[in-house]
Parts: C-alpha cells; sequence; structure tokens
C-alpha cells in the first residue's frame, strides 16, 4: 500500500499534476488524485517524511530532470511537475520542520542590486525547492548590503545571484567581496547565473559555480552537497 | 518631431510563443501545455497595451565606430557590421516601443501566486509582444521609406550585435521618457521591462548592403535572437 501511495506519487510528479483537477503531461488523468491529494494520502498512511520526499518527489523530479536533457521534456512541463513539488512541500513543510529530517540545505536566491529579472530566478528557486532544498527568495533589485546581512543572520549554505544584463552583473562580484570583506566568504558557496555571465566570468570574480540553467544549478548543489556529507 | 503610433492590435503566434518556450525544430508543446498557452494567449489580449515612438533624424557622418546625427548627437556603434550598415543609410529612425506595464504586472502577481508555469507562459507571449509590437514599428518606417524609394535596415537594439547596451542612454537622450511612458535605469534597464529600443536605418543606396542580416557574421551561433 505506501509502495504504491509512494510510486504513484512519484508518476504524477513526473506527470506534472498538482492536484486532481489536472490532466497531466502524457495522457488525460483528470479525476484521479495528484500530487497534492497523493501526499495527503501518504501521511495519512503514516508514511515516513523522508520516504515522501525522497523516494515519491524528489525520485520523480530527478526523471523530470533526465526528460529535460533527452528534450523529451520543455520548460513548460519541467515548471508543471516543479510546481506539483512545491504544492506537496507547503503540506510538508510544517512537519519537517518539528521533525528531525534534514533537509539538503538552505540556498538563499537574489536578482542583485539594479536588476528586476525574476523569470530565470524564479525557475531555479521552485526546481531546487522541489529537489529537496530549503529555499529563501530574496526577491529582486536586492541591495548587497541585505544579501550580507542574510548571510550573517540566517546561515545559508548556498546563495544564488541572478543578473541579465553586463550593466548589473557587476553587482554579482560586489556581492562577493562584500562577503569576503565581512568574514562571510567562506561560510557559505556562491553560484551565478543569467543570459550575461559564464564560467569565465565566475572564475574571474570568484564564484564557486556558474549554473546555465535550473537543473544545472541542481547538479551543483548536489554535487556540494555529497562533497561535504 | 517624436511620432506616436498607438491603439493597434498585436497578433500573437503561437507557434513563436512555443519557440520562446524552447519547442524547437517541431518540437509541439503536449495537450494540457497546449491548452494553456491558448489560454493564456487569449487573457494577454486584454493587457497588453501597446505603443510606439519614433523619431526620423538625419546621418550627418559616419566615422566608425561613431555615427553623428543631426543636432550633433552622437552614437557610437561598436559593431563593425552595424556602422559599415549605417554608412550607406542617409537616415536613421531611433524608436522606442513598449506593451505597458499591465501585462507584467499579471507575471508577477502569478509568481506571488506560485503559479511559475502560467507566469513563465504569460512572460514568454509578452517578450513577444514587445518584438511584435517593434515589428510594428518597423512596418511603418518601411512604409515610410517605401514611399521615397528608400530601403531600411533591420532593426538594431543596444545590447545585440556587440553594440554596448549603454549606448540606450542615447537613445534615451533623444525619446522623451514623459511621451512614451518608457524610463532607463541607471543601469540601462528600461520599464516597462517588456520595451524595446533602438534604431532602423533609411538609405537610397546600395540596397543589398542596407537589408543585410548582421547574423551570418556573428560568432553566437546560440544567440536567441538570431535572425
Amino acid at each position: 500500500m505506501s509502495e504504491d501511495i509512494i510510486a504513484t506519487l512519484k508518476e504524477n510528479v513526473i506527470q506534472g499534476r498538482k492536484s486532481l483537477e489536472d490532466e497531466g503531461i502524457d495522457e488525460d488523468l483528470t479525476g484521479t488524485p495528484g500530487v497534492v491529494e497523493l501526499t495527503q494520502s501518504a501521511l495519512d498512511n503514516n508514511i515516513p517524511l523522508d520516504v515522501i520526499v525522497t523516494q515519491g518527489l524528489t525520485a520523480g523530479m530527478e526523471v523530470v530532470g533526465e526528460k529535460f536533457a533527452t528534450k523529451e521534456y520543455f520548460i513548460p512541463d519541467m515548471l508543471a511537475s516543479a510546481e506539483a513539488v512545491g504544492a506537496a512541500m507547503d503540506i510538508l513543510k510544517p512537519l519537517l520542520d518539528a521533525s528531525n529530517v534534514e533537509t539538503k540545505g538552505k540556498f538563499a536566491i537574489a536578482t542583485v542590486k539594479g536588476d528586476i529579472h525574476d523569470i530565470g530566478k524564479n525557475i531555479v528557486a521552485i526546481l531546487l525547492r522541489g529537489a529537496g532544498y530549503e529555499v529563501q527568495d530574496l526577491g529582486i533589485d536586492v541591495p548587497t548590503e541585505k544579501i550580507v546581512e542574510m548571510v550573517r543572520e540566517e546561515k545559508p549554505d548556498y546563495i544564488g545571484l541572478s543578473a541579465l544584463l553586463t550593466t548589473t552583473m557587476v553587482n554579482m562580484g560586489e556581492v562577493i567581496e562584500a562577503l569576503k570583506e565581512n568574514g562571510l566568504r567562506d561560510k557559505v558557496k556562491v553560484l551565478i547565473g543569467g543570459a550575461a555571465v559564464s564560467d569565465e566570468y565566475a572564475c574571474e570574480i570568484g564564484a564557486d559555480a556558474y549554473c546555465v540553467d535550473g537543473f544545472h544549478a541542481v547538479k551543483v548543489l548536489d554535487a556540494f552537497h555529497q562533497a561535504k556529507a | 518631431m517624436v511620432e506616436a503610433i498607438r491603439d493597434f492590435e498585436i497578433e500573437i503566434d503561437k507557434d513563436e510563443v512555443c519557440h520562446l518556450l524552447g519547442y524547437h525544430k517541431g518540437r509541439r508543446p503536449k495537450a494540457s501545455i497546449s491548452s494553456l498557452i491558448d489560454e493564456k494567449v487569449d487573457k494577454a489580449r486584454d493587457l497588453i497595451q501597446p505603443s510606439c515612438f519614433y523619431l526620423l533624424m538625419d546621418i550627418k557622418e559616419v566615422s566608425s565606430p561613431r555615427v553623428i546625427l543631426e543636432n550633433g548627437i552622437t552614437i557610437t556603434v561598436t559593431s563593425d557590421i552595424l556602422s559599415w550598415v549605417l554608412a550607406v543609410c542617409q537616415k536613421t529612425a531611433i524608436f522606442v516601443s513598449s506593451i505597458g506595464y499591465g501585462l507584467e504586472s499579471r507575471v508577477t502577481q502569478l509568481m506571488e501566486e506560485g503559479e511559475v508555469l502560467k507566469g513563465a507562459i504569460l512572460d514568454a507571449i509578452g517578450s513577444l509582444a514587445a518584438e511584435t509590437a517593434a515589428s510594428c514599428l518597423q512596418d511603418k518606417v518601411h512604409e515610410i521609406a517605401n514611399s521615397v524609394g528608400a530601403e531600411i535596415t533591420p532593426r538594431y537594439s543596444p545590447g545585440y550585435c556587440d553594440w554596448d547596451i549603454t549606448q540606450q542612454r542615447v537613445l534615451f537622450e533623444v525619446m522623451d521618457s514623459s511621451q512614451t511612458g518608457v524610463d532607463l535605469s541607471d543601469n540601462c534597464l528600461m520599464t516597462p521591462r517588456k520595451s524595446v529600443s533602438g534604431l532602423i536605418g533609411l538609405g537610397w543606396g546600395e540596397k543589398n548592403r542596407i537589408k543585410l542580416t548582421p547574423c551570418r557574421f556573428c560568432t553566437k551561433k546560440d544567440c536567441p535572437s538570431r535572425r
């Protein structure tokens, strides 16, 4: 019974079905339980939280990532899946907070000062959440001081900086310098992303990684997470 | 004098929306996503408020990389191709076009509600609508050029074709924000976000050179704006 629920949960993540009203990506499953209903069902059947998250939600998103990599899935498909996982995490978060189940780490994300682009940032945030990270979105046009303060107070394991333009990407370097000046650089891994940046730019400003898209960010963070464990 | 084009219809091509969402090379969205795109295209019609503004100016001198316009306005064109093309143009239309704040406000609202999929689809529709509004402006400039036997260049925007994005400041010196409703930040970011600024050249000679698509000379093969 428990195995069935988790397998169906995983399948519904892959189908991008948040609730029973949703159709599904490959076939019309309208009327059958979606991720929200199945998550509740898993809790009602006393399935451990870590099993729901890792074997149901995260395992489903891993398949979605593979389908995206092979171009079977496209951006909207993976967003449908990630949104479904996000809705499940809304149900699970209070229980996870009260339990001793560890998340894969805390990730804060911000569009740097002077830039107001947020679509890419939001996609990265929702994918990392789906991959089991605790995500805090600081928003757009975030002042460097606010990011430094957040790192000092909230102690995230990772921080993602986003910028679209060559005129604003320089503020990513400013954040890294400010983290150094405040003795915080070695406390947090810094990832950068956005149309104007590159691996070379990440090296130039001393970031820990450049991520080309959301699934790449998941891979990079998972590698950091495994290296820590 | 800055001319305005308002109250025109923007037709959204669903295939183009799909392309912006990553469906390339004949790939199509699956049924549920396809219906959602249809729904958002329909809703976007009420959210798009297109407007275009342009100013026709004489080109006085092209001394690569500088292009000097009438009244001493100087544009620095860091793209060799663009300055080469403008060297055979006699006039340029400096323009700003936008679809207003309606659609982007709705995208922000959807994102805040956790509806990232709907938000991303609507955002892609907005990007396409902004380009379509700029194309309407281009059609108008083409009409003007044709009426006097001239040809037009493709449209060029700062930030593309090695034309430095900070050159938008020069364009915005000419295009009054209080008239266009489009502002430029210190970082050269336009608001509303779904706006396009740039220039189009007009000329009477060497039509093949004027109409040249610059992308064939560009090494950035993965550019999403490749023509």
